[in-house]
């Protein structure tokens, strides 16, 4: 057990500790936060900060509105401001405002959202104020329409559109983590073998043992990455709340988020122990790339049927695609953030990935002794299934 | 398993790889305490045969005793393995992968520590323990290695080629040092193709060509069982004529006689009494190993 912790400890440390490593960790991020601050000014250059005129001929805004309002007693007032581009645009309440609740506005080009919303805001405000606070409260809020499960498990409403994002985004991270960190055991399988220095380990260590430290290693560099990105993902969600006021909810519920770690850890222990046997068996870690490419296509074959699973989440192709070890963590979470799943499945899928994870570790060590016979060798599809069933203990 | 006090003892195995026999009916033992050759030309099967020894291959038959029992994690902690081609982490430091060979041969860390010190300072790497494997010379990974293969304080000690890339001197202090080690009761089985080496450290050897035992035991006795029908002679004074000579080379200020088949050694001291010779030397010519070894392998 100590030396499986030595195997996991050193696979670790030697991968996040090296500079590669800490290049790819931040990268992602740093993309994403530029990609953020583009888009922002991008946004931003095309906002005004000037102020907003209106012309009230209905009565109703009698008390100014705050800035960045600006009230005019007339129109050719207001579009000389325009003119001079004092102001963005100016809106114009009729006398008949309260009749019809049209309101003109008139501008050199559209105003921001935000702007349009705080005006709309203000108005709906004067028009409430003297009704009782609650009322009042309950009306600016309008309708919200909730649509929920039977059992009131799940629930959807206008804002928890992120609710059912969040978790596809987070499954890409999740994903892009699993198979980097697989690409780099892979490459040090490869690379070990060549240069022997696995022969000398395995003078110290049980093959299970070395393969084991490897995979969970591998396994402790995925999470780390993961917690990081994740955390910043995370981060920019709540500033993106917090500081820039964008609405919508991320109520995600505690037993998807189970659900989906607990099909992503057993899939990486899957993906973790086919590249360690594939780097076991090959020559060369670019043959092994070139291998394991073809990999990571099971995983994302449920966003090739998106639109079934969505519409008919309980159907028998959603059904079967959460029972494929390959294809349940995406088909599961998606289907899990619509409707409730029946146990059965959930537990069958969890049962079929789990023994997927303990056949692939075993798979792995055979290829592994396999492999550790053909030093130098190339090893074809037949050669390999056709010795794995004959290898007698090494 | 029914295994003797030797520290290995290989009985009666068997490898297979596909159609291919690496080994077949190997034995053979080593003693605690003693340098123990393994000899054989190329693709003999010398590497499989260390292989199943350290339980990196399992044998399709027979078994292999190390230190007393069959290889599991305990015994495994007592070995030192220095393979042919070198194995070190290229892009780690010198000192953190020799600490973790140490661990995983389950030696506490500060223990490990001062021994490396130790070692490090003994084969002048000191300066260079926080360098990376792959910016060291060929020489000072080679020393590396060996510090490795030594660093837990093994009682059973396998090494293939310790000595190339090593200098006149590393070469030397190497062997010093596998003889101190010898001396110390541990076992030490050595594989190369560097007769000399053999002859000079070994007292027992084992040669193995396509994968089965061709010699095995006293170097010693090995010589005197492949001796030729000849003697070496030595004499202050020029050699006079001898009968029974089939040829007369030097050899090392001495002579290399070979006899024709009805003349023994004692007819030819004889004849070197009777003429007056002073003889220094006489001696039955045993040949060397290097001899030996194209022998039997071209046979």
């Amino acid at each position: 057990m100590a030396k499986f912790l030595q195997i996991t400890f050193h696979e670790y440390s030697r991968h996040v500790f090296r500079r590669r490593f800490i290049f790819a960790l931040i990268s992602l991020p740093a993309f994403m936060l530029f990609a953020g601050l583009i888009s922002g000014l991008a946004v931003r250059s095309e906002l005004s900060s000037l102020p907003v005129g209106y012309i009230d001929y209905s009565g109703l805004l009698q008390v100014p509105l705050p800035e960045p309002f600006v009230q005019y007693v007339n129109e050719s007032d207001a579009e000389k401001a325009l003119i001079s581009r004092s102001i963005q645009g100016y809106y114009i309440l009729e006398s008949d405002f309260l009749q019809t609740s049209h309101a003109r506005l008139v501008a050199a080009k559209p105003l921001g959202g935000a702007t349009q919303s705080q005006f709309i805001g203000q108005v709906r405000q004067r028009l409430l104020q003297n009704l009782p606070a609650e009322v009042a409260q309950r009306l600016a809020s309008g309708n919200q329409l909730y649509v929920r499960s039977a059992d009131g498990v799940r629930q959807f409403g206008p804002n928890d559109w992120p609710g059912l994002f969040l978790p596809i985004g987070l499954f890409f991270v999740f994903m892009l983590a699993i198979f980097s960190t697989s690409g780099y055991l892979m490459q040090a399988v490869t690379e070990e073998k060549e240069n022997r220095t696995m022969e000398i380990v395995l003078t110290s260590v049980t093959p299970s043992q070395l393969m084991g430290g490897k995979i969970i290693g591998s396994l402790a560099i995925g999470m780390t990455q993961l917690i990081v990105w994740v955390g910043v993902i995370l981060a920019a969600v709540w500033v993106g709340i917090r500081i820039f006021g964008f609405s919508g909810s991320f109520r995600i519920s505690p037993g998807l988020v189970g659900l989906s770690l607990a099909t992503l850890l057993l899939s990486f222990v899957i993906i973790a122990a086919m590249m360690a046997a594939v780097g076991a068996v090959v020559t060369e870690a670019t043959e092994g790339q070139q291998i394991t490419g073809p990999f990571s296509l099971p995983f994302i074959l449920p966003f090739l049927f998106i639109t079934q699973i969505l519409t008919n989440p309980n159907g028998s192709l959603a059904v079967w695609l959460s029972l494929i070890p390959f294809t349940a963590p995406v088909t599961l979470a998606l289907r899990a953030s619509l409707v409730p799943l029946p146990t059965w499945q959930v537990a069958l899928s969890l049962t079929i990935l789990a023994c997927s994870a303990i056949f692939s570790l075993w798979l792995a060590g055979r290829l592994f002794r396999l492999g550790l016979l053909q030093y130098g060798k190339h090893l074809s599809l037949q050669q390999m299934l056709g010795r794995l069933w004959l290898l007698k203990g090494r | 398993m029914n295994c003797s006090n030797s520290a290995v003892e290989v009985s009666h195995i068997y490898k297979s790889f596909g159609d291919t026999r690496a080994v077949q009916d190997v034995s053979f033992s080593v003693n605690p305490g003693e340098i123990f050759g393994l000899l054989g030309p190329n693709g003999a099967g010398k590497t499989t045969t260390l292989r199943l020894i350290l339980d990196i291959y399992r044998p399709d038959q027979g078994q292999v005793c190390v230190l007393g029992g069959a290889i599991d994690e305990h015994r495994k902690n007592h070995i030192g393995y220095l393979p042919e081609e070198r194995g070190l982490y290229q892009d780690l430091s010198l000192e953190r992968v020799l600490l973790y060979m140490a661990a995983l041969k389950g030696v506490p860390k500060s223990q490990a520590s001062q021994r490396l010190a130790e070692y490090l300072d003994f084969f002048e790497l000191t300066q260079y323990k926080k360098k990376k494997v792959k910016e060291m010379s060929k020489g000072m990974q080679q020393k590396a290695q060996i510090i490795a293969t030594l660093l837990h304080k093994p009682d059973l000690i396998i090494v293939d080629e310790p000595f190339s890339a090593l200098d006149p001197v590393n070469t030397q202090m190497v062997k010093s040092l596998l003889v101190d080690l010898s001396r110390q009761g541990v076992a030490i089985i050595m594989s190369t193709h560097m007769m000399q080496q053999i002859e000079e450290l070994c007292s027992r050897i084992v040669l193995i060509n396509h994968g089965q035992v061709i010699l095995y035991g006293e170097l010693a006795e090995i010589r005197r069982q492949h001796k030729g029908h000849a003697v070496l002679v030595r004499t202050t004074n020029p050699l006079p004529d001898l009968s029974g000579v089939t040829s007369c080379t030097s050899h090392n200020a001495a002579f290399h006689i070979e006899l024709d088949d009805v003349t023994t050694p004692q007819m030819v001291l004889n004849q070197l009494v009777l003429s007056g010779a002073e003889v220094e030397q006489f001696e039955i010519a045993l040949p060397a190993l290097e001899e030996i070894f194209l022998r039997v392998v071209k046979v």
